[in-house]
């Protein structure tokens, strides 16, 4: 028998004196000014930023985080340490080339097409997958890894095998084309164009997950994750939640893949390697686990800390210079990318949302006192 | 009943968007706004990104492995070309009057990182001398492609070749592999009936070996026997080795980088197989010396690539990369770097005398070149139309030297096969 555990026992005979507030997409006014904040950004960034370069960081970020919050929903949320990811976003980029590029079907078919068809896959292989746990799990979920690589370096009329493929689906909607965006008289770098369509996708996706996470289905997710045996005899079916937590994730991680090869827009079946799946868990932990706006944050984070060094490279002494020895910006960046990861899981476990809400509490005392207690849920808050 | 708007309210996100929009509007361009094209007009070279015609600067970039397993063989080819454009620049500069300035960025061997290294610094340069990795490289081209760029590959990769984007400058994989195994069938004509083989990268590089290797022993009237493939990051190779030696394999052409060697070596000598095998040059490093690594490369590989006699000090690149280099070991990254580097002032020259350094204008410069002069350092290489290029069919052939500080000896400069495929 299952019970419903977003409604407390006995709450249905008080609903006709109680007055319940009407579901919403967003739940508070701080939330609807944050959208619209959000909206404004993702449209006067790109006209205020003349630099293709960093215009082309953010926008690597932003599909970074699109994934990040897909791995989120299934590691944050519902508990379960999964190194496949990569798999899935591989998927969607080639299922985007392959419906966009070699078909030529315009965007509104491609893109939804990348995350169903990673859904698709994500819900056959669930049932097997999550049989299993911790790191049981994330052994199987890395051989989909390998197992992907390996297929598509023989589907090589659709991926291009070794040698890969040059991604010629358009983001197009109707008669907006994001690559070659005007308004009037004024013209949008491409990177401008994608900037938009790629964040405001990636805004729509936290709409989603945020809301999901409110439903019956979303808080069964984290009941699982907080204790799975407390959880079932509450009622929770935990292969079906843990299932729609995979199948959410991999929809997420598709999307993020057709987006990521059009913004490429070349694709190689050896990029979608354990090294990506691995930064997406290391987006997700510096971030902070089950919030909305950690894999966001973790994203910019990780995408900005090799640039930011490279930005200081000519003025240490140890670093190298043209071909001479010594410390490369990479060496430095993956040297400070490790020790974020130590530093993060040491002292600050809840990530960069956490750092960022009790900087918020010191400069604001009042703020974090009153109202709603914080989204962000952990085993160890609920243990 | 009066109904009140619970959701989201039109008038406020629509003044708040509007608002973006009029005020910030700065970083789009006007479409009725001069392009500059960056084109002479009159005969007197224009400023664009990249050539400073008042500081007489003009800037190329290289996108090139800083960091990785292959990072030192690539600072090599970094040293390579600023020999020769510190020649060039001693000698007055391009035309005489411009300096040559050696931008570079890391592109960890990665398409993606390759692609925003490319954002980062194409608007301090005029043209790309190098880009490392052929993932790297195709990643690039619909970009260069869309912004009228032109780069130089720091591959072999043959089918690259005819991309207006591209000026490749050295003999493909294909070829050098075509023209080893006609050098050893001249110094031993039993070879003729062997057993040919090859262990190749599970990539591009690994495919036109075996293209080469088939087109080779076509000519011979045979096949190739068995094809083993391994990852690049793969550390050991002994089950490949041991399906080669099942084969019986005689001549086995070896598709790896330096890293990859000593799993093969070791492979090898653990399964006591002694094949003549057929190497890139780039699968032998300075630090194989005295070990035993060099004793097995010594017996049994022989490599190819472009270069000439490293000792040769007559030869003009040799004497200018060795002047330049002073006490470091002269290699044949060195001299890879170095060829790069005289492609890419030979078309600068050209383009300069043009009037256009813009990226059309270098496009335009490089489908009116002919024949680079390379200083004996490599084949020759036919331009003109993307379409009529032609890569050099010639290569070199080096032995194992453990007397040489690099380790390589040429035994056939610049040799050609009778029968080379054009389309290599």
């Amino acid at each position: 028998m299952a019970t419903d555990v977003s409604t407390p026992t006995g709450s249905t005979r008080a609903a006709p004196e109680r007055k319940v507030p009407p579901l919403r997409l967003v739940g508070s006014r701080g939330g609807r000014l944050g959208i619209l904040l959000f909206v404004v950004l993702v449209i006067a960034v790109p006209l205020n930023m003349t630099s293709t370069y960093w215009l082309g960081i953010l926008n690597a970020a932003g599909v970074a985080a699109i994934a990040a919050v897909g791995l989120n929903v299934l590691t944050g949320y519902a508990g379960q340490l999964s190194l496949g990811h990569a798999f899935f976003v591989g998927l969607g980029a080639f299922v985007a080339q392959w419906v966009g590029g070699i078909h030529g079907l315009p965007m509104l078919l491609w893109l939804p097409a990348a995350g169903i068809a990673a859904a698709l896959v994500g819900a056959a292989v669930a049932p097997f997958a999550l049989r299993l746990r911790g790191p049981y799990l994330m052994i199987v979920s890395l051989a989909l890894v390998f197992i992907g690589i390996y297929v598509a370096r023989n589907l090589k009329s659709i991926t291009g095998g070794n040698e890969g493929t040059i991604v010629e689906a358009r983001a197009t909607l109707g008669p907006i084309d994001f690559e070659e965006l005007t308004l009037g008289t004024l013209v949008f770098a491409r990177e401008q164009g994608l900037f938009i369509l790629i964040w405001a996708t990636l805004g729509l996706v936290l709409l989603v997950v945020a809301n999901v996470m409110r439903t019956r289905g979303g808080r069964a997710m984290q009941a699982v994750r907080d204790h799975d045996v407390a959880a079932e005899v509450l009622g929770v079916r935990m292969m079906r939640t843990q299932t729609n937590a995979f199948v959410l994730a991999s929809a997420l991680g598709g999307i993020a893949g057709g987006l990521l090869a059009v913004n490429l827009e070349y694709i190689r079946p050896d990029s979608f390697n354990i090294d990506l799946s691995v930064q997406y868990l290391a987006i997700i932990v510096i971030g902070g686990l089950a919030s909305l706006w950690g894999p966001v944050l973790g994203a910019v984070f990780v995408t900005l800390v090799p640039v930011f060094v490279d930005q200081f490279s000519t003025s240490l002494p140890f670093m190298a210079q043209g071909g001479n020895a010594g410390l490369t910006t990479t060496d430095l960046s993956l040297i400070l990318y490790g020790a974020m990861i130590v530093v993060f899981l040491l002292a600050e476990p809840k990530g960069l949302v956490a750092t960022l809400g009790r900087l918020r509490r010191a400069v604001l005392p009042s703020a974090g006192q009153t109202g709603r207690p914080p989204r962000t849920t952990h085993r160890e808050d609920t243990a | 009943m009066r109904h009140r708007s619970r959701g989201l309210g039109l008038p406020i996100p629509a003044l708040l968007l509007c608002t973006a929009l009029a005020v910030t509007a700065c970083g789009a361009q006007s479409s009725t706004s001069d392009s500059g094209d960056g084109g002479s007009g009159g005969g007197e070279l224009s400023a664009v990104p990249g050539f400073d015609p008042d500081a007489g600067t003009i800037a190329v970039g290289n996108l090139v492995a800083l960091s990785g397993p292959i990072s030192a063989t690539a600072r090599e080819q970094l040293l390579g070309q600023q020999a020769w454009f510190d020649k060039v620049n001693a000698d007055g500069g391009i035309a005489g009057e411009y300096q040559i300035e050696l931008i570079t960025a890391d592109n960890q061997y990665d398409a993606q990182v390759t692609v925003q290294a490319y954002q980062q610094i194409k608007d301090q340069v005029v043209m790309l001398s190098g880009i490392l990795g052929t993932p790297s490289v195709k990643a690039l081209v619909p970009i260069l492609n869309r912004d009228e760029a032109v780069g130089v590959p720091s591959n072999q990769a043959a089918e690259l070749r005819d991309e207006p984007a591209l000026l490749p400058v050295f003999p493909s994989y294909q070829t050098n592999v075509v023209n080893a195994v006609a050098y050893l069938n001249e110094q031993d004509p039993s070879l003729k009936d062997a057993v040919y083989c090859e262990l190749g990268y599970d990539s591009e590089w690994g495919d036109a070996v075996e293209e080469g290797l088939t087109f080779a022993t076509e000519q011979l009237g045979t096949t190739v026997t068995s094809v083993q493939r391994y990852a690049p990051l793969d550390t050991s190779v002994t089950a490949q080795v041991q399906e080669l030696k099942q084969a019986g394999c005689e001549v086995v052409a070896f598709s790896g980088a330096v890293n990859n060697t000593p799993a093969m070596v070791a492979a090898a000598t653990q399964l006591d197989f002694k094949p003549q095998w057929i190497a890139e040059f780039i699968a032998n490093s300075t630090a194989f010396s005295g070990t035993p690594i060099a004793q097995y490369l010594q017996e049994n590989v022989l490599f190819t690539g472009p270069g000439a006699d490293l000792s040769d000090t007559s030869i003009e690149g040799i004497k200018v990369l060795k002047d330049s280099l002073g006490d470091t070991d002269l290699t044949l990254q060195h001299v890879y770097g170095y060829i790069q580097a005289v492609a890419v002032t030979t078309l600068l020259e050209k383009a300069v005398e043009e009037g256009d350094l813009s990226g059309p204008g270098l496009r335009e410069a490089l489908t009116t070149m002919d024949k680079i002069d390379f200083q004996g350092l490599n084949g020759d290489l036919t331009l003109g139309e993307p379409e009529d290029r032609v890569l050099p069919q010639a290569t070199t052939i080096y032995e194992y030297d453990p007397a040489t500080p690099y380790g390589l000896s040429a035994v056939a400069p610049q040799y050609q096969a009778e029968e080379t495929n054009p389309d290599f």
